[in-house]
Formats: C-alpha cells, sequence, structure tokens
C-alpha cells in the first residue's frame, strides 16, 4: 500500500492554518490599521498569495497521492480511475470540492482591495479547515469527531496564526516597544485562549483514536507520534509562558525586544514541527 | 479567574461537542455472519461483515474461499445504505473449512483487510 506522501501533507496543513490564522488575526485584531510603517500589511498580502499558491499547487498532487493510496496503485496507475474515485467515494468528492475552493482561495488572493481580502482569506481558508476535518480520520466517528477536529484546526490556526503576525509585523512593520506592547496583548490573549481549546479538543481526539488504553501512547506508533507531538507543543507552551510573563514585562529594554522576536521566530519553527507531528498522524492508523 | 473562566468555557464547549462514544479507528469488522471460527450445521445464503464504521463501496472485496482456493462468492459484494455492512451471496457450499478475505477502504481512505474462518458440519445442506 503506498502510504500519502508526509512532503505534500505537512506543506498542505501548515500552509492552510497560516492562511487562516493570520487572515483572522488581521480581521479581529485589525492588523492594517496599526499605526506601524506601511510594509506589515503589504507584507501580509504577499504571504496570503505565497500560501495559496503553495497550497493550489500541492492540493491536486495530495489528492492524487490520496486516491492512489486508496486504490493501492501508483499515482500514475490511479489517473485513469480519479473521475470514478471522485464520483463514487466520499473522499473523491470531498477532495473535489477542496480543490474548487483551493483555486477560489488562489484567485481572491489577487483582489487589490485591503479591506475585503482578510475576511475572503479567512472565510476561504475556514472552508479548506472544514474539508480537511472531512478528510482526515475522524470522518469514521461523525459528525461530533468531525466538528472537534474542526475547532482544533482552528484554535491552532489561531495560535499559528497570531505568532506568524507578530513575527511579520516585527520584521516588516518595526519591532517598536509600542507596537510589539500592543501586538503581544492581542497574541497573548489568543494563544491562552487557543492552548485552553487545543488541550480539550486535542485530549478528545486522543480518546477517540486509543479509549483508556493510556499503554497504546508508548506501544504503539501512532502513541508515539502523538507524545512526540504533546512534547513539541509543550514547549512552544513553555516558551510562550516565558515569554508573557519574562518578556512582555521589560519590552521597554531593546534587549527583551530582540529576544522576544526571536523566541516568537522558535515558537513559529516549534508549532511547523507540531504540525508536522500532525501530518504524521494523518498518515498513521490509530491503533485498533 | 480569567485562566479558570476560560478553561471552564473550553471545557464547556468541546463537551457539548462531543456525544460520541469511545470508538477504535478505521474500519474494522464488528461482527460477523457466519462468525468467525464458528461451525455452522445449516449452509449460510450469505457471508456479512459488519463494520465499526462506513466503508468505500468502490474499493470493497469479500471472497469465500474453500480448502481449494476456489472463490465461492455468487456475484460482487454489496454494501449497505450506511456503508457498515459488507455481505456477498454465495453458492450451495458443501461441507468443510471456509476462509472469509476480506479487503476494504474506510471513508477516511485508509485500508483495513483481514480473514477469518468458519466451516459447515457434515450434516449441512
Amino acid at each position: 500500500m503506498i502510504e500519502t506522501p508526509l512532503i505534500l501533507a505537512w506543506p498542505l496543513i501548515t500552509a492552510q492554518l497560516l492562511i487562516f490564522g493570520t487572515a483572522a488575526f488581521a480581521l479581529v485584531a485589525g492588523f492594517s490599521e496599526i499605526p506601524v510603517r506601511d510594509g506589515a500589511p503589504d507584507s501580509l498580502v504577499t504571504f496570503w498569495r505565497g500560501l495559496a499558491l503553495v497550497i493550489l499547487i500541492i492540493s491536486p498532487l495530495r489528492f492524487l497521492s490520496v486516491a492512489a493510496g486508496m486504490a493501492d496503485s501508483t499515482l500514475r496507475e490511479v489517473l485513469p480511475f480519479v473521475p470514478q474515485i471522485i464520483r463514487e467515494t466520499f473522499a473523491g468528492r470531498v477532495w473535489a470540492w477542496r480543490l474548487g475552493v483551493a483555486a477560489m482561495l488562489a484567485i481572491a488572493a489577487w483582489i487589490p482591495s485591503r479591506r475585503i481580502l482578510p475576511a475572503l482569506m479567512c472565510t476561504i481558508s475556514t472552508m479548506l479547515l472544514l474539508a480537511q476535518s472531512l478528510t482526515s480520520h475522524a470522518v469514521d466517528k461523525g459528525a461530533s469527531a468531525i466538528a472537534i477536529h474542526f475547532v482544533h484546526q482552528v484554535a491552532a490556526g489561531l495560535w499559528l496564526g497570531a505568532l506568524a503576525c507578530l513575527l511579520i509585523g516585527a520584521t516588516y512593520g518595526g519591532a517598536s516597544a509600542e507596537w510589539l506592547g500592543w501586538a503581544t496583548g492581542r497574541v497573548s490573549k489568543i494563544a491562552g485562549w487557543s492552548v485552553a481549546v487545543l488541550v480539550v479538543t486535542g485530549a478528545i481526539r486522543a480518546w477517540y483514536a486509543i479509549g483508556l488504553h493510556f499503554e497504546l501512547l508508548l506501544y504503539s506508533l501512532y502513541g508515539r507520534t502523538l507524545l512526540w507531538k504533546l512534547a513539541t507543543a509543550g514547549a512552544v507552551i513553555l516558551i510562550g509562558g516565558y515569554n508573557r510573563y519574562r518578556l512582555v514585562p521589560a519590552l521597554g529594554e531593546a534587549s527583551a525586544r530582540a529576544t522576544l522576536i526571536r523566541n516568537v521566530t522558535a515558537e513559529c519553527l516549534l508549532l511547523g514541527a507540531v504540525l508536522g507531528w500532525s501530518a504524521l498522524l494523518t498518515n498513521t492508523p490509530p491503533p485498533h | 479567574m480569567t485562566t479558570l473562566k476560560m478553561c471552564i468555557s473550553a471545557v464547556g464547549l468541546a463537551i457539548a461537542m462531543s456525544i460520541a462514544c469511545v470508538a477504535s479507528a478505521h474500519s474494522f469488522p464488528e461482527s460477523e455472519t457466519p462468525s468467525a471460527g464458528q461451525k455452522v450445521a445449516t449452509t449460510p445464503s450469505e457471508v456479512t461483515i459488519n463494520f465499526d464504521a462506513p466503508i468505500e463501496k468502490l474499493f470493497a472485496k469479500l471472497e469465500v474461499a474453500g480448502a481449494d482456493g476456489k472463490n465461492e462468492a455468487a456475484g460482487a459484494p454489496q454494501i449497505s445504505d450506511d456503508g457498515r455492512h459488507l455481505s456477498v451471496k454465495v453458492a450451495s457450499l458443501k461441507p468443510g473449512d471456509y476462509t472469509v478475505k476480506w479487503a476494504v477502504v474506510g471513508i477516511d481512505t485508509h485500508h483495513t483487510e483481514g480473514s477469518y474462518t468458519f466451516s459447515i458440519s457434515s450434516g449441512g445442506s
């Protein structure tokens, strides 16, 4: 059997969450309205366009990979059966819809209006997150599991997006104490809520996967991957806590601002690694 | 206090949304007819496997092989509307041991497969 390559799943999941999270932050926090140098909002638009292109290019490849996995064949062998898979399977129908949404996202990213762009990016990427949930392990368990998976993704996207916006703003919009003070307050609030939701929905998802058989955390590939994901996410939370309680009160000092930006970069990279574990989990059968 | 409220709200949200029971993932048999290892006195008209999650009809395979390895299934496997019951009609089976081989793709796109045996006693018809 051909497993769906991680090399396609990881960038797709990451791009979807980043575009959703940054657009949501821009929408809710009014990123384009803040009094910083003009570079930040434009950088965000360029960022969205890049992510939209990544999603547009990778989505069909990922679908082909999934279809090949279902048909237990190679990418080339499955090509003639793609229309049948789209017509006759649930995943095929969701993917057909998902590919259309990916195209819509790429078109919308080039709309010149800065006012409606965050709302458009947020809305369309939300549809992609829903499609992701509908093609996950959660679909086996019905509507409630899909809803939990979706909420988990939304929380992860908000967390990652808020940190990415902070990083983009600090890099392209100037890392003044005033701006960082404004941004870190919002990012901290979003991150706190997101982590709380992620802990709860993550626990429920783990319960769906392994029930109360905690030994499976150690004695199954799925369980061990989940533990690595938790450990990496735990490291991000520790860094976030240090930022919030040690660095933010000292933002008046240039060294604290520099350390904060460096730590936020590390958080973003570690969250990328968390998404790598998540992508691996999507391709790993939960223990039975 | 704010953190406590936040946690309670998140727990409430998740619990409110979660009404499903704990279950294993992917599509695996919950029960079979005839069941695994069962010795039946009469020839079954069909072999049925009930799965714990929906499966895709397009990729469902179900074979009933006798001792000589010949597939005794009469026609293509059928799937119920809810996608959880896979069955195939079988011809009149002679007494002996039979191996049921199944392979499915769940609606989560993942493969599962397996086999089990049942037997028909010499008094079967």
